[in-house]
């Protein structure tokens, strides 16, 4: 990915005129530049093509049909230039779209609810991991797959302090973004990562981007319910 | 206008009146053919066989005449309106073309002998469709369509390949088929073996499956009409058949046979066989008043509200029979369910009768009009008899069909309301929900840009997130989001995630009708929350799956039990929902047992019954139609070209198989002395004196080497009759001159043609004198071929012309003195080379060969610069 020498270059897709453009101004306002707008696949792609961006922010949900246009175009983009990142904006919790998201290809991938991005300094927070090659996963998302009811789950037996770093880990944060955000030393947030992954019976030596991956499909995964 | 239009008033009764008057014509006609039949051969110039017939052979001749006679009249008085008699006319017809043939008249002659062999489709046709003369079903068309087909190859074979018939002597002219297109008496004869083969051993065995089949189908009461002719159809075919083949193929033993006294015997009793069947058929046949009397008693017997139409359909032996009532709605109509009825009134294949008392229209019947014509009255009668039923069934359909407009309508207001929700949740999700977030980023950018006010906008910001939250909330109650973008499953999913206990979702990973998504999710929804609220659950499944072509829904979980489905407005509202799209929900919850709320509903939504088609001003035009065509058409399923369409393949095919048969017997005239004579031989194309060159036909059309270089073969381009001509070139002394002597045959060759003898199998080096040069269009290739055989004083023009194929048009001469010669010889059929000799350098002479291209303009058109060849190689 991109270094950053400038601002972050952003192209921003969505069909709602009012936020998209609001939007825009937020992210102009923190400090990002925002070089293209689209209302549709086609307008985005085009955008994209032309101006190379840092980073694409597609909203879900586009025309023609107002389904998944807005991840099939993200697809598209990954595709054809793997160095762009994406933020797909959510309307609404949709756990299956962020772990299909996230599942070809984690690294600078983002999924965020459009209701976090009123929260301008969690949105920038999550442009700049994206855009940095990190993963972000919305945190609702995470806390909607932690707190699904399960009988006889592994997660029961998780300490309070690991259930939050599992749910750090699944946001798409690093060991040294945890131990910052929690306040922690890094070599105790280490060593609950290992006890959370033998807990879980995950693979312990998981790559950043990949073990968000591991962790929400394991949170995802239905086996441990029928 | 609409299919559902319009129904005359009752088709006025038809009396049975005996049409004397036409039987009369009818009969006065089959006699004086048949009169005309027996006794012109008596004096026929021709002097036919018939002369010599014994007087037993005549009385057989004249009883069996006055039997068919008698079927004619007794089918004719029978059904007048019918086809049955039309149908035994034409046979009679076509039974005596023969008799033409007794004409010395070429003319005449060809047409009779081409007509005659159709009398066999004809006899199918008649057995095939007694006694009503109407063909019905699949089966039996494609049976009387290969009969036709059969017929058809027959008079094919007749009309195209048979020759004159000399056999009949030349007294006092030769009779001729003039209508002859190839004859040939081999493949005549080899084609008439196929074809009588095929008659014997597939369609008369087929013949008599159908007619086995109608058997099974029949009722009793035309069962007593049909059995003369099941029992007598399989005795004559079986005659036939053995006679036929033997006659055909010259079976000693069959031939034999039918010398014997026992086989004439049976050769005499045959042909009464079938004629009696049918006569006997004809009479027995007592369709109405049985009919009607069997109906009777079925009515009496009582018919369940429902079955009238099985019941009619029985009487009239009809099974695609309609019956449909007026819709209560005044419009269109409906059957005996409520239904609406497509009636198919523009169906020349079906006829509508009214069924009415007074003047009210009691019902309708939608029928095969074979029933007017084999029984008018039949369909009134059977009316009249079941009018109580009709009323009865009339009342019933009526009920019903409110109930279906009463459903309908439920359905159109489900479906409604869920536009609606889907509707007001776009709405709040496209304006409301998106100004807000707008709002709120815009309320973000002014903290930052604005010191001073963050404590104030802080405080605006939470309470925008609070009505956003609650916007998204009143969205998702009204119509979720996920489930019209996603589907079913996510959606319930989604509910699961939220749910306070563990739910298992396992739901086909798929869209279902929108309809059936928004019923099961508002389902799943109610359930859970139910089971949230009361049931005291530690878990809970939701499970779909497709079940014999419905949805069902299942909501299980393991707590204390005991809902009760009829308190709460919830689970009731959902019976309701689905119930106005033709589902059911049944919820089995015992004390103590878990619930399980089990929905089941059609995959597709039924569609809403729009409004109840068709105006009843349009209920006054379309009468009883009698005379509509029902031949050779399916029950309902109007296919009026099938039967033509497949006569065409079964006599394509046929004829085919004929052809294909008959090849071997398509030898060619084998050569007198091996293949030499004719092998190679001279041909008379005027070449130029002392030129050297010698045109030859033959069957060569393989390339061979000359092994003493002496020849060139110039062309061998194959003729459409595959005979080859080709020019074969002397060559002279000098390969490279035109002038002085020709080069010495080898020894013992005695003369060209001699010599060509000795090549057996001889080559062409076509390639080496002429290269095609496929140019799209008229074109002269002077350049690339100069000096071709290595003598610079020797070119070749190509020339192509793809309009108009020069074919072999020999040899050709140009009157330019410089010139030794020009040949054309065609190469393909398309493109021709000249040859040109010249004396000296040639492409010198090319250089001033303007002229000489010009002589021959009309052959071609010149490219606009044909440049000079470059000089040979040397």
């Amino acid at each position: 990915l991109s270094a950053l020498e400038g601002p972050i270059r952003i192209v921003l897709a969505d069909d709602a005129v009012l936020l998209r453009e609001a939007l825009a101004a937020a992210l102009n306002a923190s400090g990002f530049e925002v070089v293209g707008q689209a209302d549709d696949v086609p307008a985005l792609l085009a955008s994209v093509d032309r101006e190379r961006p840092d980073l694409a922010v597609v909203d879900v949900r586009m025309p023609p049909s107002h389904t998944t246009e807005g991840l099939e175009a993200a697809r598209r983009i990954r595709a054809e230039h793997p160095t762009i990142a994406i933020l797909v904006l959510s309307q609404y919790v949709e756990t299956r779209y962020a772990v299909d998201l996230i599942r070809d290809d984690p690294v600078g991938v983002g999924y965020l609810l459009k209701q976090r991005v009123m929260k301008l300094d969690d949105l920038a927070d999550a442009v700049r991991r994206v855009a940095s090659g990190g993963s972000v996963i919305d945190p609702e998302v995470v806390a909607r797959l932690l707190g699904r009811r399960r009988r006889h789950s592994p997660l029961d037996e998780l300490t309070p302090r690991e259930r939050e770093i599992l749910a750090q880990m699944a946001e798409g944060r690093s060991n040294a973004a945890i131990a910052e955000r929690l306040g922690l030393d890094p070599r105790t947030v280490e060593g609950h990562v290992r006890t959370i992954f033998s807990k879980l019976g995950l693979e312990p030596t998981l790559a950043d981007h990949r073990r968000v991956l591991a962790v929400l499909a394991y949170l995802r995964s239905d086996s441990d319910l029928a | 206008m609409s299919a559902h239009a319009a129904i005359a008033p009752a088709a006025e009764v038809r009396t049975r009146r005996v049409p004397v008057g036409r039987m009369v014509v009818v009969a006065v006609a089959y006699l004086a053919i048949a009169l005309f039949s027996t006794i012109y051969p008596l004096f026929s110039p021709l002097n036919g066989s018939f002369a010599t017939a014994t007087p037993i052979d005549q009385a057989i001749s004249t009883l069996w005449t006055l039997l068919w006679l008698a079927i004619l009249l007794v089918s004719l008085a029978r059904q007048p309106q019918g086809r049955l008699w039309k149908l035994v006319f034409l046979l009679m017809v076509t039974q005596r073309m023969h008799v033409f043939q007794w004409i010395p008249n070429s003319v005449v002659w060809s047409v009779a002998r081409v007509v005659d062999p159709l009398w066999v489709p004809v006899l199918v046709h008649l057995v095939l469709t007694f006694p009503t003369g109407y063909v019905r079903g699949r089966f039996d068309r494609l049976v009387v369509g290969l009969a036709y087909g059969l017929g058809a190859a027959a008079v094919l074979n007749e009309l195209l390949l048979a020759g004159d018939w000399w056999e009949y002597g030349c007294n006092p002219e030769c009779v001729r088929n003039v209508l002859v297109f190839w004859a040939d008496a081999g493949l005549h004869e080899a084609a008439n073996k196929v074809i009588v083969a095929a008659d014997c051993l597939i369609l008369l065995p087929l013949v008599t499956v159908a007619l086995w089949r109608h058997w099974r189908a029949a009722a009793p009461a035309a069962r007593r009409a049909l059995l003369p002719l099941v029992v007598g159809v399989p005795v004559t075919f079986g005659i036939a058949i053995v006679e036929a083949l033997s006659g055909t193929f010259g079976f000693g033993l069959g031939i034999a046979f039918f010398e014997s006294p026992s086989g004439k015997a049976i050769s005499f009793v045959a042909p009464f066989i079938l004629p009696l069947g049918l006569l006997l058929g004809i009479v027995r046949t007592r369709l109405s008043r049985g009919r009607v009397a069997n109906l009777v008693v079925e009515l009496g017997r009582g018919v369940p509200v429902g079955g009238l139409r099985d019941v009619l359909a029985r009487a009239l032996d009809d099974p695609s029979l309609q019956l449909a009532f007026a819709a209560p709605s005044g419009a269109g109509y409906v059957d005996a369910s409520g239904q609406p009825l497509e009636l198919h009134v523009d169906d020349p294949s079906r006829t509508v009768t009214r069924l009415e008392r007074a003047d009210e229209l009691l019902g309708v019947l939608v029928h095969d009009p074979a029933i007017d014509a084999e029984d008018p009255g039949l369909v009134e009668a059977v009316g009249n008899a079941a009018r109580m039923a009709l009323e009865n069934e009339r009342l019933a359909a009526e009920v019903r069909a409110q109930l279906e407009e009463v459903r309908a309508s439920r359905t159109r207001i489900v479906e409604a309301a869920d536009a609606e929700r889907r509707r007001v949740e776009r709405d709040l999700h496209d304006g409301a929900q998106q100004r807000l977030v707008a709002l709120a980023l815009r309320l973000e950018v002014a903290k930052r840009t604005t010191p001073g006010a963050e404590a104030l906008l802080d405080e605006a910001t939470g309470e925008l997130q609070t009505a956003i939250g609650e916007v998204r909330g009143l969205a998702r109650g009204v119509h979720p989001t996920i489930l019209t973008e996603a589907g079913l499953r996510a959606a319930v999913e989604a509910l699961a995630e939220r749910a306070p206990l563990p739910v298992a979702v396992d739901i086909p990973e798929r869209r279902f009708d929108p309809q059936v998504e928004a019923t099961a999710y508002f389902v799943v929804a109610e359930a859970l929350t139910n089971v949230a609220r009361y049931a005291e659950a530690s878990e809970a499944q939701v499970s779909a799956a497709q079940v014999d072509g419905r949805f069902v829904l299942t909501v299980t979980d393991d707590g204390r039990g005991g809902a009760d489905p009829t308190a709460g407005s919830g689970l009731r509202g959902l019976a309701d929902r689905l119930a106005a799209i033709d589902g059911t929900m049944t919820v089995s919850s015992p004390a103590g047992g878990g619930t399980v709320i089990r929905a089941d509903l059609p995959l597709e939504a039924p569609e809403p019954v729009a409004e109840a088609p068709a105006a009843p001003s349009s209920l006054a035009r379309v009468r009883a139609v009698p005379d509509a065509r029902p031949v050779l058409r399916g029950q309902g399923r109007p296919r009026l070209s099938s039967p033509a369409v497949l006569t065409a393949i079964v006599a394509t095919l046929i004829a085919v198989v004929a052809l294909a048969a008959a090849i071997p017997t398509l030898q060619p005239s084998p050569p007198e002395t091996g293949r030499d004579e004719t092998f190679v031989r001279p041909f008379d194309y005027q070449v130029p004196a002392g030129s050297g060159i010698k045109l030859y036909q033959g069957s060569l059309d393989t390339a061979a080497t000359d092994p003493s270089d002496h020849l060139h073969v110039l062309s061998a381009p194959r003729a459409p009759d595959g005979i080859s001509i080709w020019a074969v070139e002397e060559m002279n002394a000098d390969p490279c001159s035109s002038q002085g002597p020709l080069a010495p045959l080898p020894p013992g060759s005695e003369g060209m043609l001699g010599y060509l003898r000795t090549l057996d199998g001889l080559v062409v080096e076509n390639e080496r004198q002429v290269t095609v040069d496929r140019r799209p269009a008229t074109s002269i290739d002077i350049a690339a071929k100069s000096g071709v055989s290595g003598c610079p004083d020797q070119g070749m023009f190509l020339w192509r012309d793809t309009s108009k194929p020069v074919g072999r048009q020999g040899v050709m001469t140009l009157p330019d003195g410089e010139h030794v010669r020009v040949i054309v010889v065609d190469v393909d059929g398309a493109t021709v080379a000249f040859e040109i000799w010249s004396r000296g350098d040639f492409a010198a002479w090319l250089a001033r060969a303007t002229p000489i291209v010009e002589s021959i303009r009309f052959l071609y058109r010149p490219p606009a610069q044909s440049s000079p060849a470059s000089p040979a190689a040397p």
